[in-house]
C-alpha cells in the first residue's frame, strides 16, 4: 500500500524526459524484503538530469547517453544504490530497505496516513495478519495483549459471542469510558448487550464484534486524547481506527480463502468436594408412612433412607455408598421406588455441558488496475456453545471499492453487513436463569448429570432434582438446568449495516478536497422467555433497538515542500445525527395461553417502554504539520464543536493539540547499533459533552395503578449549567531502532487531567434526590508503556520473532466535587461497592473485612467467629501491569505463534466463591482439619474448622468452629472473597505449515497455509482456583470487579486453511 | 488554485455560520418523559409506595409473627444499615413537589385539575407525616426539616425525634383543618378515592396514634394531641392498602409465595394463640402439608436446624392473607380502640378500658373474617383474654401485637413501647448484642456522604447500631 502511495506521489515529482541517447539499459527492481517488484523507483542517470521511475511491475527503461556509466537507483525508505553500467544492457537492482530513513506508514486521525517519524504521539499499530493467530471473531478480544496499554475484560466463550470490554490507558471518567471505534474513517456504535452490574441477565455482545477481521489490513491504536484530538468528544478515551483492506492492482484478481473448524470444551471450573451429598446435616431423613396423606402403595417405603430434595447446599450426609431415595426416586418413571446407593459424581457438573463446534468461512475477491480497485468478501461463522441449545450464526459481507474518473476526481464507497442470529444465548450472574450459578453456588454434589437429562416428564411436567418433598415434586429453588437451557432459550438477531461514500476532488497536486457521507445503523431484537410450567411465572418478553449514526463530512488536505521545510494541512467540518429508538414489551402475571409466547398473552398489564433519542454534534476542525529536513516535526491542531445536548449557553467548546517529534538520529553520523531514533513530545485537550436530555426536569412515567396514571419526580436532579468536560493530556516518548530494525523499542510515558467530569454525583437521598449531575472533579491517568519488537535469530530456513509489551497505569481520583470525598460508583451483590474515593485509585473497593489486633491476627469472639470491621478498604480494581509476549517462530514451510497475555495487580470480589463455600460445594468445605478429623465433624467430637485469632481482651486464641457455622459467618464477609486478578495466560497457539510452491503448481493456488489452532490454551497462573480472572465482561458492565455465576473458561483447538487463488 | 481554496473554505465556513453552529430548536426535549407534571399522578405514584410501609417483611420477623422457614438471616438481625433513600427520593419527594406545585404562584393555577390547591396540599401533608412517622419509629433521628429541597441543599441535618414527632402533629393538625370538603377532591386517590372527610378522619386518627407513641415520654404532649385529635373524628372503617388481582399492583406477600416458600407462622405467635383456641389462627396460618393441622416455625434457629425441618412439616401464611389483592392494613379501627383503651386507662377520654380492649379485639375478629357472636363471647371470656384492669397494659399489649399480625412496623414499635408481649430474641441471633432489634442503622450513604450531619445526629442520639433506643422508648 505504501508503495502505491509512494509511487503516485513521486510520479507527480520526479517524472522527467530525457532527449540524448546513446544506449538504452533496461531492467527491473524488486525490494530486497519480499522480493516482489518496486514500482515508482527513481531511477537517475548520475550527474544529469535525465531519468525515469519503474513502473507498476518495477521495470524500467532509461536511456544512457555518451559518457555517462552510473544509474542511480532511489526510493524512499531504501537505500539508494549507484549502479555501474557495464557490458549489459539489462540491469536488474534489488534495493535493500533503509530503517534510518523511514519506518513504517501508519494511519493517523482522521484516515491520514503518515511517515511515523512525522507522528508526535503514540499510536501503536497492528497488522491485521497478526492480530489474531486463532481466528478470535471479536476485534476487542484479539487485541488483548497486543498493543500496550490495552486491557482487555473478555467474557467466556460459553457466552456464545459475549461482551468483550476495553479500556485504553486504565480510567478517563468516572464511568470508565470506551474508545471510539472507526473503521475507515467511520465512526462505529460499540455498545454492549450486556447485564448491568448486578443485574444478573444474558449477554448479548458488543456492537464492535460486528467487523469482520478477515477485512482488517491493520489496526491503529490511538491512545489518549492526543493523537485523537481530531475525532471530538468521543475520542477523550482513545480511538481504534480500523483499515479495511482494499483491492490492488499489483497483484491483478485475487481471491483468498479462508476455512476453520474448532471445537470448545469447557476448562476451568471450581474444584467441589465429592464427599458429601447434599443438605444441611449429616442425618439421613427417614421416609415416615403415613396413611393420611401418602398412597396405600408407598407403605412398603417406610424408613428408607432419603435425602433433603429442597435443600440447595451440600452439607448432607456422607457419599459412602448407603443405599437412599434419590430425587428421581419419586418421579414417575421405571426409577420410581428406587433405592440406588449414595455415591460421588466428581464431574457432573463438566457432564452438563457440550463441546461447541465453530466453523468460521470467509472467502475474499480483489483485484484492481490503474483507475479503480474493489475487493469484496464475505464471512459466515455458524457455532454451537458448550451451553446445551446454545447456537449461534454470524453472516457479514463487505466491499470496499474506489475508482478513478479522471486525473482529479475520485469516488469511493466502503459497504459493510453484518447479520447476526443466535439461541439460547446463556444467563450469567446470579440468577435462575443461570444453570452454572446453580452448579458452583446452590447445588447438590450427588446429583447425577445423566438422570437430569430427562428434564420433562411423559405428561409434559417438568422434572427438577430440588423437589419440595416426595409428595410436592414442584422444585423450590431451582429448574433442571436442561430445561433452563432448552426451554427458556432466548433468541436475538442483529441487523448491521455500515459504510461511507466519498468524492475526492484533487484541485492541485497539492491540494485536494473530499467529501465523506458514512453511515452506521443496526437493528436489534432480543426475545426472552420463561417456559409455562417451571419454577417461575412463565413471561416473554421482547426488546427491539434502531441505533443510527450519519456523519457528513468535508476534508481538506493540502501538502507541500518548501525546499527543507514539508507543510502537511488538513481543515474539515463534520455534522453528526445519532439517533436511537428503543421499545421493550413484557408479559406480567403470567401467560394466559401456556407457551404462546406472545405480548397478546399477558395475564396482566404487560410492561412496555419506548424510548427516542436524538442528537446532533457539529464540528470544524483543522490542522497542520510542518517539517524539517525530515528531522523536526510540529503538529497542531484545533477542534470546535457544537453539541445539542448540552445547554445553549455551554454548547460550543474548542480545544488544541500540539505535538512535536524530533528524529535526533539524522544529526548523528551513520550508526549499524541505533539506526534510528526518535523522540516525541505532545499536549492535547479533549472536550466532551453528555447524553441528550439531562438539563431540563422531567417526570418519570410509573406504573400505574388501575386507570391511576403515575408520575415520579426522578432520583436524579438535572442541572442546566452543565458545560462541557475537558480533559488535558501530555504525552512524551521515544522510539528507538537498533541495527537496522533488528531490535525495535518504543516507550511512552503520559499523564491525563480529566477535569470537570459530567456526573452524576451521589447525594444522600435525604435531600430528595440520589442523584445529581454536575461538572466536577479530576480523574488523573498516568502511566507508561513499553513496547518491543525484535527478531531474535533470522537465519534462511529459521527466524524467531518476539513481541513484547507491557504498560502500568495509575489512574487516580484527584478530585470530586466541592465537600465530597467518595463516590461510590456501583455496588455489588450483598454490600460491596465500588468507589471513587479521593486520593485514592479509581475503583475502591469497599466492603466488610476482618477487624485485626495490633499483632496483626484477625479478632475473633469467644465462640471462634471473626468479627466484623464495616466499611473497610480492600484494595482497588484496576490491574497495576497490563501486557502481553508472542512469539513467532518460522522453519522452513513451518510457522508458529505462540501468544501469551498477562495482567498484574486488581482485584475483584468473587460471589461464586462465597457461596461455593457457604453452601459447602467447594474443596475447601470438607476434607481434615489439623487433627486429622473431618472438618464436617461436629467441634466436640474432633471435628471443625481450625480458627486462629485474637480475643477482644488482646489474647490470642485459637477455636474450632463447626464447619457449617463458620461458612455461614463467612456470607458478606467480602474481604475473604476478595481475590487477585493477577494472570498469565496462553490464550493463542497456532502451527502452520506453507504447502510448497511445487506441489501448488498442480493447483490452482498460489499460496496455501494449513495450521492447528489452539484458544485459551492454558491458564499458566493465576490467584483463585476455578475462575478466570480475564473474562469479567459478561455482567459487569465493564467495571469488572466482581464476578457472580461466571461462566466456565472455555478452550478450544482447532484447524484453519487459507487458501490464495 | 488559491481562489478554489477560498472558495470551498468560505462555503464551509459560511454555510456553518448560516445555521448558527449552537441552534438546535428543541432537540434537547425529552420527548420520552413529560415535563409538565400532572400532580394526581405524583399523588398515585406517593400512594403505590405505602404499600413498601405496609407489605415489609423483616419487622413482621422481628415482632415474631411470622418465621423465616429456611434462609433464616432477617430473622436474626443479620442487616444492621437499613435504606431509607428510596422513601425521600421516592414518595416524600413526590409530595413536597405537590405542595410546592400547589403553593408556587406560577404553578398552583396550572395543577387544579388534580383537585383544589388546599385539598393537594393536606393530603400531601397528611401522607408526607404518615411516611415520615414509618421512618422516624425505625431510625429514630431523621433528615427532617432541610429534607427534600433538592439542590438547594445537599446535606441536610438532622432533627431529633422530638422535634419530628412535635412537627408531625402540627402537620397533621393543620392538615385535618385545611381540608375543605367544598372544594375539588383530589384526583389520583387510590387510598380513599377522593373522598376527603376520610383523608381528614385518616390524620386524626394518625395523630392520636402518634400521640400514644409519645406517652411515656412526653405525656402532656401525648395527651392533647390525642383529645385533641379523638374530638376531631376518627376512621369508621378500617384503613387498608387495596391491592389489585393484578401483578403490577398485587399484595407483596403473594408475590413472595409465588415460587418460594420462606415464611410459616412463628412458635411464638401459635403458643400464644393455640391454647387460646384463638379462631384468627386458622386466618394467619394455612394447615400443614403433612399434618393437616398448623404446624408452628420456630424462630430465629439456625439455617442448618431449619433446613432440618422439611417443607410439607410447617404451615405457611394463610392463604386467605395472601391472596393477589388481599388488602393490607394501614391503620385499623382495632389498633384506634386499643388506643382508646390505653388512653381510658390514663383517664384521657370518657369510657372504660374494658369496652374499648373488647370492641379492639371485636374489630379485629370482623377485619379476619372470623367474628361470630358465639366464637367472640367465648374467647373473650378465657382468663387470659378477659379484661384485666390490674393487668390492663399487658392485656392491650398482647391482644395488640395479635390485632397487628402483618403490620410489622406499626406491631414492632408497639412491642417496644409496651414492652408487651415479653418476646425472647432469636436463638442464633447473627448481630452482636443478640437482642432484638430497637432500631434500623443509616443507610451507608449518610455516613460517607452527609458525613458531619450523620456524626452529629450519632453523637446526641447514641451509636447507630440496632441497640439504641429511640426518645419515645423510655421504658
Amino acid at each position: 500500500m505504501k508503495k502505491v502511495l509512494l509511487a503516485a506521489f513521486l510520479i507527480g515529482c520526479f517524472v522527467q524526459l530525457s532527449f540524448a541517447q546513446s544506449r538504452i539499459i533496461s531492467g527491473t527492481v524488486t525490494s530486497s524484503e519480499d522480493g516482489g517488484p518496486l514500482p515508482g523507483v527513481s531511477v537517475l542517470v548520475k550527474g544529469t538530469t535525465l531519468g525515469t521511475i519503474t513502473g507498476i511491475d518495477g521495470e524500467y527503461s532509461v536511456t544512457l547517453p555518451e559518457g555517462r556509466n552510473v544509474l542511480q537507483f532511489s526510493f524512499v525508505g531504501m537505500i539508494s544504490q549507484d549502479v555501474v553500467v557495464a557490458e549489459s544492457d539489462a540491469i536488474n537492482v534489488t534495493l535493500d530497505p533503509d530503517v534510518k530513513a523511514l519506518n513504517e506508514v501508519i494511519v493517523t486521525a482522521l484516515g491520514v496516513s503518515r511517515d511515523e517519524r512525522s507522528v508526535g504521539s503514540s499510536i501503536q499499530s497492528v497488522d491485521g495478519d497478526k492480530l489474531s493467530a486463532v481466528r478470535e471473531s471479536n476485534l476487542v478480544g484479539s487485541l488483548a495483549g497486543k498493543v500496550a496499554g490495552v486491557q482487555v475484560i473478555g467474557s467466556s466463550g460459553a457466552a456464545l459471542g459475549g461482551t468483550q470490554n476495553i479500556r485504553l490507558r486504565g480510567i478517563n471518567s468516572l464511568g470508565g469510558g470506551s474508545p471510539l471505534f472507526v473503521v475507515d474513517g467511520t465512526p462505529i456504535a460499540n455498545d454492549s448487550f450486556s447485564p448491568n452490574n448486578d443485574a444478573a441477565g444474558r449477554d448479548y455482545g458488543n456492537l464492535a464484534s460486528d467487523i469482520n477481521p478477515d477485512d482488517i489490513e491493520s489496526v491503529s491504536v490511538l491512545k489518549g486524547p492526543t493523537a485523537a484530538a481530531l475525532y471530538g468528544n468521543r475520542a477523550a478515551n482513545g480511538v481504534i481506527l480500523i483499515t479495511t483492506k482494499k483491492g490492488n492492482k499489483k497483484r491483478g484478481l485475487g481471491v483468498d480463502i479462508n476455512q476453520s473448524t474448532s471445537f470448545e470444551n469447557v476448562y476451568i471450573l471450581p474444584n467441589y468436594q465429592n464427599e458429601y451429598a447434599g443438605g444441611y446435616t449429616q442425618d439421613f431423613l427417614t421416609f415416615k408412612y403415613d396413611p393420611a396423606i401418602h398412597p396405600e402403595s408407598w407403605a412398603s417405603f417406610d424408613g428408607q433412607k432419603m435425602l433433603n430434595y429442597a435443600a440447595d447446599e451440600s452439607w448432607g450426609p456422607r457419599m459412602d455408598g448407603t443405599p437412599v431415595r434419590h430425587w428421581d426416586s419419586w418421579l414417575p418413571g421405571e426409577q420410581f421406588g428406587e433405592m440406588r446407593p449414595l455415591v460421588a459424581q466428581p464431574n457432573n457438573v463438566r457432564d452438563f455441558y457440550e463441546t461447541g463446534i465453530t466453523y468460521n468461512t470467509g472467502v475474499s475477491f480483489s483485484g484492481g488496475n490503474d483507475q479503480g480497485n474493489f475487493r469484496v468478501s464475505a464471512n459466515n461463522i455458524s457455532q454451537t456453545g458448550v451451553m446445551p441449545g446454545s447456537s449461534l450464526t454470524k453472516n457479514n459481507l463487505g466491499f470496499n471499492g474506489s475508482q478513478r474518473f479522471s486525473d482529479k476526481l475520485d469516488v469511493g464507497i466502503n459497504f459493510n453487513y453484518t447479520g447476526t442470529s443466535a439461541t439460547g444465548r446463556p444467563a450469567s450472574g446470579y440468577t435462575g436463569r443461570n444453570p452454572t450459578n446453580s452448579f458452583n453456588q446452590w447445588f447438590q454434589r450427588q446429583i447425577d448429570m445423566e438422570r437430569l437429562r430427562q428434564y420433562k416428564n411423559p405428561d409434559g411436567t417438568f422434572r427438577s432434582w430440588n423437589i419440595r418433598s416426595p409428595l410436592d415434586p414442584r422444585p423450590l429453588y431451582w429448574n433442571n438446568p436442561f430445561y433452563e437451557a432448552y426451554e427458556n432459550a432466548p433468541e436475538d438477531s442483529r441487523d448491521r449495516v455500515y459504510g461511507n461514500i466519498s468524492v475526492g476532488y484533487q484541485f492541485t497536486p497539492e491540494f485536494k478536497a473530499t467529501g465523506f457521507v458514512r453511515t452506521d445503523f443496526y437493528n436489534q431484537k432480543i426475545e426472552e422467555r420463561i417456559a409455562s410450567g417451571g419454577l417461575d411465572l412463565d413471561f416473554y418478553g421482547m426488546s427491539q433497538r434502531f441505533g443510527k449514526e450519519n456523519n457528513y463530512e468535508l476534508l481538506l488536505q493540502y501538502d507541500k515542500n518548501f525546499g527543507d521545510l514539508s507543510l502537511s494541512a488538513t481543515a474539515g467540518g463534520n455534522i453528526r445525527n445519532n439517533t436511537y429508538d428503543y421499545m421493550y414489551e413484557g408479559t406480567v402475571g403470567g401467560l394466559s395461553v401456556p407457551d404462546f409466547y406472545n405480548i397478546d398473552a399477558s395475564v396482566d398489564r404487560p410492561v412496555t417502554d419506548t424510548y427516542k433519542e436524538s442528537k446532533t454534534v457539529r464540528s470544524i476542525y483543522g490542522s497542520a504539520s510542518l517539517g524539517y529536513k525530515s528531522t523536526i516535526f510540529l503538529d497542531a491542531t484545533l477542534r470546535n464543536d457544537w453539541s445539542s445536548s448540552l445547554p445553549v449557553a455551554n454548547n460550543s467548546y474548542l480545544y488544541p493539540s500540539v505535538s512535536t517529534s524530533f528524529v535526533f538520529t539524522e544529526l548523528m553520523g551513520s550508526s549499524n547499533f541505533l539506526s534510528f531514533g526518535k523522540l516525541r513530545l505532545s499536549y492535547a485537550q479533549v472536550g466532551s459533552d453528555i447524553d441528550p436530555y439531562a438539563i431540563a426536569q422531567v417526570y418519570n412515567v410509573g406504573t400505574p395503578y388501575g386507570s391511576f396514571p403515575n408520575l415520579d419526580v426522578p432520583n436524579t436532579s438535572p442541572n442546566p449549567n452543565l458545560k462541557p468536560a475537558l480533559s488535558s493530556s501530555y504525552e512524551t516518548g521515544l522510539d528507538l531502532r537498533f541495527w537496522n530494525g533488528k531490535l525495535n523499542l518504543d516507550m511512552t510515558y503520559y499523564r491525563n487531567d480529566n477535569r470537570d467530569q459530567i456526573m452524576t454525583l451521589t447525594v444522600p437521598g435525604s435531600s430528595g434526590v440520589t442523584g445529581a449531575i454536575v461538572n466536577a472533579g479530576n480523574i488523573r491517568s498516568e502511566g507508561f508503556e513499553v513496547s518491543i519488537n525484535g527478531t531474535v535469530i533470522q537465519k534462511n530456513n529459521f527466524s524467531w520473532d518476539i513481541a513484547v509489551n507491557g504498560a502500568r497505569n495509575f489512574s487516580e481520583v484527584v478530585e470530586l466535587a466541592e465537600g465530597i470525598t467518595n463516590r461510590q460508583l456501583q455496588s455489588a451483590y450483598w454490600g460491596m461497592t465500588l468507589n471513587a474515593k479521593v486520593g485514592e485509585p479509581w475503583g475502591t473497593l469497599i466492603g466488610t473485612g476482618y477487624k485485626y489486633a495490633e499483632n496483626g491476627k484477625p479478632i475473633i469472639d469467644e465462640d471462634g467467629f471473626y468479627v466484623q470491621q464495616q466499611n473497610k478498604d480492600l484494595g482497588t480494581t484496576l490491574p497495576k501491569f497490563t501486557g502481553g509476549f508472542n512469539n513467532t517462530f518460522r522453519y522452513k514451510n513451518w510457522d508458529l505463534t505462540a501468544f501469551i497475555e498477562f495482567q498484574a495487580g486488581g482485584q475483584f470480589y468473587s460471589v461464586t466463591k462465597m457461596f461455593n463455600n457457604y453452601s459447602g460445594l467447594g474443596e475447601e468445605t470438607a476434607g481434615l482439619n489439623d487433627k486429622g478429623n473431618p472438618v464436617r465433624d461436629a467441634v466436640d467430637a474432633g471435628g471443625g474448622i481450625r480458627v486462629d485469632g485474637v480475643l477482644e481482651d488482646g489474647t490470642e486464641a485459637t477455636r474450632y468452629v463447626d464447619a457449617y457455622e463458620y461458612n455461614s459467618s463467612l456470607f458478606g464477609m467480602h474481604e475473604r472473597w476478595i481475590y487477585d486478578a493477577s494472570y498469565v495466560k496462553f490464550r493463542e497457539l497456532r502451527l502452520g505449515y506453507n504447502l510448497p510452491g511445487k506441489l501448488l503448481l498442480k493447483t490452482p493456488f498460489h499460496t496455501a497455509n494449513i495450521a492447528l489452532i489452539a484458544k485459551n490454551l492454558w491458564l499458566i497462573h493465576s490467584n483463585v482456583e476455578g475462575l478466570d480472572p480475564s473474562e469479567f465482561g459478561s455482567g459487569a458492565n465493564g467495571y469488572a470487579y466482581f464476578e457472580s455465576g461466571q461462566l466456565p473458561g472455555v478452550r478450544s483447538f482447532g484447524f484453519n486453511i487459507k487458501l490464495g487463488l | 488554485m488559491k481562489k478554489v481554496n477560498k472558495i470551498v473554505m468560505g462555503v464551509l465556513v459560511g454555510s456553518m455560520l448560516l445555521t448558527s453552529c449552537s441552534e438546535f430548536g428543541d432537540q434537547n426535549t425529552d420527548p420520552n418523559r413529560p415535563s409538565n407534571p400532572l400532580t394526581s399522578g405524583l399523588l398515585t405514584g406517593a400512594q403505590r409506595s405505602v404499600s413498601s410501609v405496609v407489605g415489609d417483611a423483616t419487622s413482621v420477623l422481628y415482632a415474631q409473627h411470622l418465621s423465616e422457614k429456611q434462609y433464616t438471616e432477617a430473622s436474626r438481625y443479620q442487616t444492621i444499615y437499613f435504606n431509607f433513600n428510596d422513601f425521600y427520593s421516592g414518595p416524600l419527594m413526590n409530595l413536597q413537589r405537590i405542595i410546592e406545585l400547589n403553593t408556587n404562584e406560577d404553578t398552583k393555577n396550572d395543577v387544579l385539575s388534580s383537585g383544589s390547591n388546599e385539598n393537594q396540599i393536606a393530603v400531601a401533608r397528611i401522607l408526607k407525616a404518615y411516611f415520615f412517622a414509618s421512618l422516624t419509629d425505625r431510625w429514630g433521628e431523621l433528615p427532617y426539616s432541610e429534607a427534600l429541597k433538592g439542590e438547594l441543599d445537599f446535606s441536610p441535618s438532622y432533627d431529633s425525634q422530638e422535634f419530628i414527632y412535635t412537627d408531625l402533629m402540627k402537620e397533621l393538625k393543620e392538615a385535618a383543618a385545611q381540608i375543605n370538603v367544598e372544594t375539588a377532591a383530589v384526583g389520583g386517590d387510590l387510598l380513599f378515592q377522593g373522598n376527603m372527610g376520610s383523608w381528614r378522619r385518616f390524620a386524626n386518627s394518625l395523630r392520636m396514634v402518634l400521640a400514644l407513641r409519645v406517652s411515656d415520654v412526653d405525656p402532656q404532649m401525648a395527651e392533647s394531641n390525642f383529645k385533641e385529635a379523638y374530638a376531631g373524628g376518627i376512621l369508621l372503617v378500617d384503613f387498608m392498602y387495596p391491592y389489585l388481582g393484578e401483578a403490577n399492583n398485587q399484595n407483596p406477600w403473594y408475590g413472595r409465595y409465588l415460587t418460594r416458600v420462606d415464611y410459616a407462622i412463628s412458635d411464638t405467635m401459635y403458643d400464644y394463640m393455640n391454647p387460646l383456641n384463638d379462631p384468627r389462627l386458622p386466618v394467619f396460618a394455612d394447615p400443614a402439608a403433612n399434618t393437616g393441622t398448623v404446624v408452628a416455625m420456630p424462630y430465629g434457629i439456625s439455617n442448618a436446624e431449619a433446613g432440618s425441618i422439611t417443607n410439607a412439616e410447617v404451615s405457611y401464611l394463610g392463604t386467605a392473607l395472601r391472596r393477589q389483592n388481599a388488602k393490607l392494613p394501614i391503620l385499623t379501627i382495632a389498633q384506634l380502640e386499643f388506643s382508646l383503651a390505653e388512653a381510658a386507662l390514663k383517664g384521657w377520654v370518657s369510657g372504660s378500658a374494658e369496652s374499648h380492649y373488647l370492641a379492639a379485639i371485636e374489630s379485629s375478629f370482623r377485619q379476619f373474617g372470623v367474628y361470630s357472636k358465639a366464637g367472640y363471647d367465648a374467647f373473650v371470656a378465657q382468663p387470659g383474654v378477659a379484661w384485666s384492669q390490674a393487668d390492663g397494659m399487658e392485656r392491650i399489649g398482647y391482644q395488640k401485637w395479635v390485632a397487628l399480625f402483618l403490620q410489622g412496623f406499626e406491631s414492632w414499635a408497639e412491642v417496644r413501647r409496651l414492652d408487651f408481649p415479653v418476646l425472647i430474641p432469636a436463638k442464633d441471633a447473627l448481630n452482636a448484642s443478640k437482642l432484638i432489634p430497637v432500631r434500623q442503622a443509616y443507610p451507608t450513604t449518610e455516613r460517607d456522604i452527609n458525613t458531619d450531619n450523620y456524626l452529629e445526629a450519632v453523637s446526641r442520639q447514641g451509636e447507630d447500631g440496632l441497640d439504641t433506643k429511640l426518645w419515645w422508648d423510655v421504658k
